[in-house]
């Protein structure tokens, strides 16, 4: 059977209440924590660029190392890219002779570090104790979204007893009461 | 000459008589506390009034004492330590009054006169109230003041009374001067902005604590709080946004936000703010959320002061590292008082905070409003921990983790997203329970607009892409976070087309409703729709004015999208006459200048910037020399800045060679930032709809 395209929707939304999917508030609100969780998490913070010839890797490898660490000039927190002063212009002279040499990004990177302090790392990789950094705001997502459903959820065990007499209009009278109002509407 | 000699005998009273302020206010607030604590048990109107003119001799005391301040730094009075510090002859008038609050004992200074301003306010605005409530909220903010007042007696370690003189009636030849990096006018105006922002939100939080401590937890507090929130929202928006600026202007890296520790304590109690001015609308509604609206204005309060603490106590590196000492460890016991203290007054009215109802369908206004809370102070506590994580990392591993904006970038935008697509959500449910109907009607224009919008935007990227070089676009927010998917070799930015399609969406959603709303008005009314448009507006000033905000919103949201996600940058030494490209631009650079001011010296080096061959225009780049540089650096980078439409042609100027000439290099960090003007004009928009949304009376005042 045919139905209009009206006629389509309203029945899908009318099955998708009677399904009380939109009553029910807590499923939906699991379903947005775990797939908001789940999409904090799933987001790896280092990436490696894709390297096809010896310039790119060159460069490739140049970008990462001056985007990876902070000038220890006085700046605070800018990487050498950004910084303008002359000592990370000797850095920059630095990395790229280190890189001619044949050092590799992350031993020219450990070196630096070690030098001047880890402090100077603009780069938080997702491991070790840093994980827990990465994890974190999914669990705080989580756990704020549980406390809010806990809560949604004692107060429905609540209402049985405490607010029966404020039960709402049903969605037949709500329709009327719409188009009552439409065809005043019409008539003003 | 008569003129000098008589400055000179005032300033040889002032700072006595500001210290002498000081005292007196320390009374004076403690009377307050006392005697409004005692007038409101026992019901004693004489003793609440004299309470309440407690303070008001407060505001007056503390205004003496901040005029003594200001006269020392005008008059140029080397006798006082501080002026010493902050100051110098040669400083421009508006330098020599920003800088009050350019060190730590002036800021605090500042900030308590500022917080008996307010009291001073509540005072005058509820003096023909005929009940007791602004009275209960009088003692918080005495207790807050008194706080402030000690810290500035200078009885504590830390922290100096600003109007102390020098030992043995020494005086100074001049000034230390001002940290160079705030003598800017952006400066001078961004932390007056943030601390009468954070100021205001001590008001809310006093009447949250006076429906706590008097038992009227209805929604009165909250509409004789309102306007002070409101306020608070506005200010702290241009205030951050102030700061922003000022990083864009003189910290030469290109960009405004870096997610800095003291810019996250700046954001965090906008973000509870925001939480809240939606959360109250619940409560006046359908009297629900009552225990958590105390607990969102609390919160906010509080990490007003945890933002002092974190700027203050130099436990996480900042760039506001100008105004470290070590008070932290007072605030911190204050917050953490404080929040005991609610949180003991919380369980003594108990039974008073249930909700009078229950949320009735996911898809209702209070529905999208706890998702939108749920999404700020989860923001909050996210940002909070990435602040913080250093502190954490070292008490792990004994190693001070360094969090870095990609990290912030990563952990947000997801949430960020959510909250966007609310933006134009919330509005356009209906409150208890949408219908089947209204829901088709509201909600399926926007959606088939906004598909239709991401996928235009997706097209425009991905022929972008292809013609240009990939490696152009650097790295940032939204083009290389993990979409997942891959698109002719090149990520797919998954992220910009969800910031277009929630963007589109909520614009959509709210024109439909301001246009819904001024027909039916132009219909009633018979009158044009403009006219209706105004009309609509002026009957439901805190709706539309909110409408007007999320619009607002929207565009910061397309501003930082464009200009954190599609900058380019580029980075040469050049000699004179020697060019470099950025984009569609090439830079060329002519020539070099110098100039003398006042107090600093002005050097840096002329470019000429062409389009395709064609002369666009002039920038001149530059850095400058402070002869006096206080606490600060001597030299500054003072980037040149081209607007493009919405976009910004910047350079920056490495350390330049005593000589520059076609022998010597000058290093210049080039940046094409895309829609950045969009990031200001989005905020101005907010602001806008701030403004309009204050403009209506709350239900007390008009009661009343």
């Amino acid at each position: 059977m045919q139905l209009p395209n009206d006629q389509r929707v309203q029945q899908a939304l009318r099955w998708v209440n009677s399904m009380k999917i939109f009553n029910s508030l807590h499923v939906v609100l699991i379903h947005l924590v775990l797939l908001t969780g789940v999409l904090c998490v799933i987001g790896n913070p280092v990436f490696a660029d894709e390297k096809s010839d010896d310039t790119e890797v060159f460069d490739t490898g140049l970008n990462e190392l001056l985007t990876s660490v902070y000038c220890y000039c006085g700046c605070v927190r800018e990487t050498i890219q950004a910084c303008v002063c002359g000592v990370a212009e000797n850095i920059e002279t630095d990395f790229r002779n280190r890189l001619r040499e044949g050092n590799s990004v992350d031993q020219i990177r450990m070196d630096y570090l070690e030098k001047h302090g880890f402090e100077f790392s603009a780069v938080m990789a997702a491991k070790g104790v840093n994980l827990i950094a990465y994890i974190m705001p999914a669990v705080i997502l989580l756990a704020l979204g549980g406390v809010i459903l806990f809560i949604r959820l004692k107060s429905s065990w609540n209402k049985v007893i405490r607010t029966l007499p404020d039960k709402q209009i049903s969605d037949e009278l709500q329709q009327k009461l719409e188009s009552e109002l439409e065809e005043y509407k019409k008539q003003n | 000459m008569f003129i000098e000699d008589l400055i000179v005998g005032i300033q040889g009273l002032t700072a006595e008589l500001g210290q002498a302020a000081i005292f007196l206010s320390l009374l004076a607030s403690i009377w307050s506390i006392v005697l409004l604590s005692i007038g409101l048990a026992k019901r004693r109107p004489n003793l609440v009034r004299s309470g309440r003119n407690g303070v008001v001799a407060t505001f007056i005391l503390i205004s003496i004492a901040t005029g003594a301040l200001l006269f020392g730094f005008v008059t140029d009075d080397f006798s006082m330590k501080y002026v010493v510090e902050v100051s110098s002859a040669a400083q421009p008038l508006l330098y020599k009054i920003s800088a009050l609050w350019g060190r730590m004992s002036g800021s605090l200074l500042f900030w308590l006169w500022l917080l008996t301003v307010a009291g001073g306010v509540v005072v005058l605005q509820n003096r023909r109230s005929k009940d007791s409530l602004a009275d209960y909220a009088l003692i918080p903010i005495a207790i807050v003041q008194l706080f402030f007042i000690v810290l500035v007696t200078g009885w504590i370690e830390g922290v100096y009374n600003p109007l102390a003189r020098f030992p043995a009636g020494q005086i100074a030849v001049d000034g230390q001067g001002m940290n160079p990096l705030l003598q800017t006018p952006s400066m001078a105006f961004h932390p007056p902005t943030l601390y009468i922002g954070w100021i205001s939100l001590t008001v809310p939080f006093a009447f949250a604590v006076a429906a706590l401590l008097s038992g009227r937890i209805g929604s009165d507090w909250i509409h004789r709080s309102r306007r002070w929130m409101l306020f608070s929202w506005i200010v702290l928006t241009a205030g951050i946004t102030l700061g922003g600026h000022w990083a864009y202007q003189e910290l030469g890296w290109g960009g405004y936000w870096a997610w800095d520790p003291v810019e996250n304590a700046s954001f965090m109690p906008w973000l509870l703010g925001t939480a809240y001015l939606h959360s109250v609308m619940i409560q006046e509604k359908r009297g629900m959320l009552k225990l958590w609206n105390i607990l969102l204005i609390t919160l906010a309060f509080q990490f007003t002061l945890i933002g002092t603490f974190i700027t203050r106590s130099g436990i996480i590196t900042s760039v506001h590292a100008f105004a470290q000492s070590d008070i932290g460890g007072y605030f911190l016991g204050f917050i953490l008082l404080s929040t005991l203290g609610v949180i003991g007054l919380i369980v003594y009215r108990w039974e008073r905070l249930r909700s009078a109802n229950r949320l009735e369908s996911l898809l209702s206004r209070e529905s999208s409003f706890v998702l939108n809370n749920w999404l700020l102070v989860g923001l909050t506590l996210i940002i909070l921990w990435g602040t913080i994580w250093p502190i954490i990392s070292e008490a792990i591993q004994g190693e001070k983790a360094s969090v870095p904006e990609s990290f912030f970038n990563q952990v947000v935008v997801i949430p960020g997203l959510l909250l966007l697509f609310l933006t134009g959500a919330g509005p356009i449910i209906s409150w208890k329970k949408i219908t089947p109907n209204n829901f088709k009607r509201l909600f399926i224009p926007p959606i088939i607009v906004g598909l239709i919008a991401t996928a235009i935007a997706w097209i425009y990227l991905t022929i972008k892409t292809v013609l240009k070089d990939p490696n152009q676009i650097e790295g940032g927010l939204f083009a290389n976070l993990p979409g997942g998917l891959l698109f002719n070799g090149e990520r797919f930015p998954t992220f910009s087309l969800l910031c277009v399609f929630a963007s589109v969406f909520v614009l959509v959603a709210i024109f439909s409703e301001f246009s819904r709303g001024a027909k039916l008005r132009t219909k009633r009314q018979q009158t044009t729709f403009l006219n209706g448009l105004r009309l609509l507006i002026q009957r439901n000033k805190r709706r539309y004015g909110g409408y007007i905000v999320h619009i607002g919103i929207v565009i910061v949201y397309i501003g930082i999208m464009g200009s954190k996600g599609y900058f380019l940058l580029e980075s040469e030494s050049l000699k004179l006459g020697e060019s470099m490209e950025v984009g569609a631009y090439q830079l060329t650079m002519k020539d070099s200048f110098q100039e003398e001011h006042g107090n600093y010296f002005r050097a840096g080096v002329v470019f000429d910037v062409s389009k395709n061959g064609k002369h666009t225009t002039t920038m001149k780049p530059a850095r400058h020399f402070y002869y006096k540089a206080g606490q600060g650096d001597q030299d500054t980078i003072e980037s040149a800045i081209h607007g493009v439409g919405m976009d910004n042609l910047y350079i920056a100027l490495g350390p330049l060679p005593a000589k520059i000439d076609n022998t010597t290099d000058v290093n210049a960090q080039v940046y094409y930032n895309p829609l950045i003007r969009v990031v200001w004009i989005g905020v101005a928009i907010m602001v806008l709809g701030g403004l309009v949304a204050i403009a209506e009376r709350s239900e007390s005042t008009t009661s009343s």
